[in-house]
């Protein structure tokens, strides 16, 4: 299975198998290095996002089929139309583990339909299929038609109403709510006409050394049922991080002002549990974690069943607005899951039309008559609503903060919150250092999943990268070397392809004993670390070629300055000195480029002629 | 005699406890530690319980309900609502 690389073109209806050299798994493993690999190669400067030379890059990794905890992930990646840059979205459900039945480690489609089609794939069985009856359903209407027009057991991977009308921060669902969410490549997915992927197989894993790899599966799900974290996420879910928000300080509050709130309990995972929760989603394959929640509120004007709103929701639709009604959130985050719509950039482009609202830069009849006041959960339902229908305000605020203050000026860019025009995740690097430096050098903008921070700091040191010590989290120095290692890790974790909430128990060397019994590679922990510095250099690249340079690599001044109120009210993370830090720990010069020495040690010399043509 | 509502979040497994305890005035955040400690100790992670037998505070923070930092050289605490022990948590 490893090797097979499905190529699909909807322009010309071509389809084609091919194989993966070997030596692109042996760098790039999978998932999100593979799609470094092959989306560097065939994505050329110039090309639109949304135009027929992007492509989109289904992949998973070679952990995937054989019962390591939480292998049934994906990754998708692209040119995202919401930054322009690089994109890789990663998903859970079981919509990855199919994929390796289907028998494919990865799927490119390039090209764009004239009508409206789905993929259909069952082993060697790979279809274009008419979707035009589909095209305008929900998510969850159509992922329902599909799998009843299929026949066979499988799982779809859709876009909703929000992609095929390209809105730039749409994502891609499968598996009842699980999210392939940020920077738009269901736009992509939009573009191309392409409604949904279904997935189908019955090939079967088979490890390079299978007495090792049921050792070591063995030994490493036990390392993370028994590891303590498990137990809260599985009971409270992400949310858990909501009812500690108040001590942490680590929910951004009021688009980032607060740092604190009275509502933080009412929308934590606790309360979840005590109210709506109704059972752990077992849509994640093989995972002892089950975080994700499934939800039923009976009545009243948001009454629903489906998945639970994570702590990224509980965020950027509760504190982030002052919104302190669970119930509200748990609606809207369904209605985001239906028309498939990124959670963080939606809620926090209605926190920013808020401020803009509440400074007078705009007007209630800008927002189509709503009075967007904090707090407002009715007015928030009615403003994500323009969003999902692009209609009215609901249009610029689709395109996310960056493009709406770039619209409305008037000084609203002071509190447009993102980094390089993705929206910042609910995580607060006035309250976790690192977050700084790792926010500012993401190679998809405002991302904390291309460093996992909370894995890390103030909790595992990184003895792979010599990182020995726990970190102290308002610590300014060390934080530079921290995100690189952290970057490093998370790339690879991302690229094997794993779910990140198991680093709070596994390590790098895990993961590398893990791999080398699935392959028959002789990987160490410290090889695991040179993977993810190679893939995310060629990360870097693949930006510069669309004008990102170090420049870019900042934080918003309003992250850059103190919260009002709240734990950590006075702190704030000296970003300059942290990029220098990082800046050499990356071996790039003081401006954030790659240096040719480092490329070159990285075995990515193909990269130097464009980077330094 | 005081008494106290204390949170203990974090610490223990996906225990989160609310409780009221009794202390005789003045109470420190040892006092408090030591109590906590006698009544959880068992179940409480290894990792945040510090050589001194306290709360580990690389990783426990200490806070009253509106987050304000709780620190042993506060002489007494009886004036303080609610008291917070918590592990934070940046995931999700
Ligand atoms: S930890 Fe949570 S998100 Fe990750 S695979 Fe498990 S249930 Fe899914």
């Amino acid at each position: 299975m490893q090797g097979r690389l499905l190529r699909v073109n909807l322009s010309t209806r071509e389809i084609g198998v091919e194989g993966i050299p070997e030596q692109y798994l042996r760098d790039y493993l999978g998932g999100s290095g593979l799609a470094a690999k092959y989306l560097y190669d065939e994505i050329p400067a110039g090309s639109s996002a949304l135009g027929e030379e992007n492509k989109l890059f289904f992949s998973i990794g070679p952990l995937n089929g054989g019962y390591f905890p939480t292998s049934g992930r994906y990754n998708v990646s692209c040119r995202s139309p919401l930054t322009g840059l690089w994109l890789d979205s990663s998903s859970s459900g079981k919509f990855g583990y199919y994929m390796g039945r289907a028998g494919y480690m990865a799927i490119i489609i390039e090209g764009q339909s004239d009508q409206p089609v789905y993929l259909y794939i069952n082993n060697d069985t790979v279809e274009i299929k008419d979707a035009a009856s589909i095209w305008g359903k929900t998510i969850s209407e159509s992922i329902q038609l599909i799998e009843k027009e299929s026949q066979v057991k499988g799982s779809a991977a859709a876009i909703g109403p929000s992609g095929e009308k390209l809105v730039p921060m749409a994502c891609i669902i499968n598996d009842g709510g699980r999210a392939a969410g940020r920077g738009g490549a269901g736009a992509v997915m939009g573009s191309k006409k392409l409604k949904a992927v279904f997935v189908s197989g019955d090939r079967k894993f088979e490890a390079a050394d299978p007495d090792a790899w049921r050792k070591v599966i063995r030994e490493l799900t036990g390392k993370v049922v028994e590891h303590p974290l498990t137990n809260s996420l599985k009971t409270y879910g992400t949310g858990v991080a909501m009812g500690l928000a108040t001590q942490s300080g680590d929910a951004p509050t009021k688009n980032w002002q607060l740092g604190n709130w009275e509502g933080y309990g009412k929308i934590s995972g606790m309360t979840m549990a005590s109210t709506m929760l109704r059972q752990h989603s077992p849509e994640c394959h093989v995972c002892p974690i089950q975080c994700a929640r499934y939800v039923e509120i009976e009545e009243g004007p948001y009454a629903m069943k489906g998945s639970g709103p994570e702590y990224e929701t509980l965020g950027s639709f509760g504190s982030m607005l002052l919104n302190d009604d669970l119930e509200s959130i748990a609606y809207m985050n369904l209605l985001c899951n239906e028309y498939g719509i990124d959670t963080i950039s939606s809620g926090s482009s209605i926190a920013f039309a808020m401020e803009a609202y509440e400074k007078g830069m705009l007007s209630q009849e800008d927002l189509n008559g709503i009075d967007l006041t904090w707090g407002n959960t009715e007015a928030v339902l009615a403003v994500l609503r323009l969003i999902l229908n692009q209609e009215g305000i609901g249009k610029l605020l689709g395109q996310g903060v960056k493009k709406a203050a770039q619209v409305i000026g008037q000084g609203s860019e002071e509190f447009a919150i993102h980094v390089k025009g993705m929206e910042l995740p609910m995580h607060d690097p006035r309250a976790f250092f690192g977050f700084g430096p790792t926010y500012a050098t993401s190679p998809r903008g405002g991302c904390h999943c291309h460093g996992y921070l909370g894995a890390f700091e103030g909790r595992n040191p990184i003895p792979e990268a010599g990182i020995n010590e726990i970190q102290d989290r308002h610590a300014t120095s060390g934080k530079g070397i921290l995100a690189k290692a952290v970057q490093d890790v998370s790339t690879a974790v991302h690229s094997a392809i794993v779910c990140i909430f198991t680093f709070y128990s596994l390590s790098a060397s895990d993961l590398a004993r893990a791999i080398n019994a699935a392959t028959g590679f002789s990987y160490t922990g410290e090889d695991i670390l040179k993977i993810g510095e190679r893939i995310f250099n060629l990360q870097r690249a693949f930006n510069s070629r669309f004008g990102s340079s170090g420049a870019d690599d900042t934080l918003p001044p309003r992250v850059l300055s103190s919260t009002i109120g709240g734990p950590v009210e006075g702190l704030v993370p000296n970003l300059e000195e942290q990029l220098q830090e990082y800046y050499q720990a990356r071996g790039w010069d003081s401006a954030g480029k790659p240096s040719q020495a480092k490329l070159e040690d990285l075995g990515l010399d193909y990269v130097i002629g464009e980077l330094y043509g | 005699m005081a008494k106290l509502l204390l949170h203990i979040y974090g610490l223990i497994p996906a225990d989160f406890k609310d409780v009221e305890l009794e202390f005789e005035e003045p109470v420190n955040l040892r006092h408090l530690e030591e109590e906590i400690i006698k009544r959880y100790g068992q179940e409480i992670e290894e990792q945040y319980i510090s050589r001194e037998g306290l709360l580990n505070h690389r990783f426990v923070i200490s806070g009253d309900k509106y987050g304000k930092k709780i620190d042993y050289d506060l002489p007494d605490l009886t004036h303080i609502e609610e008291i917070w022990f918590v592990v934070p948590l940046a995931g999700g």
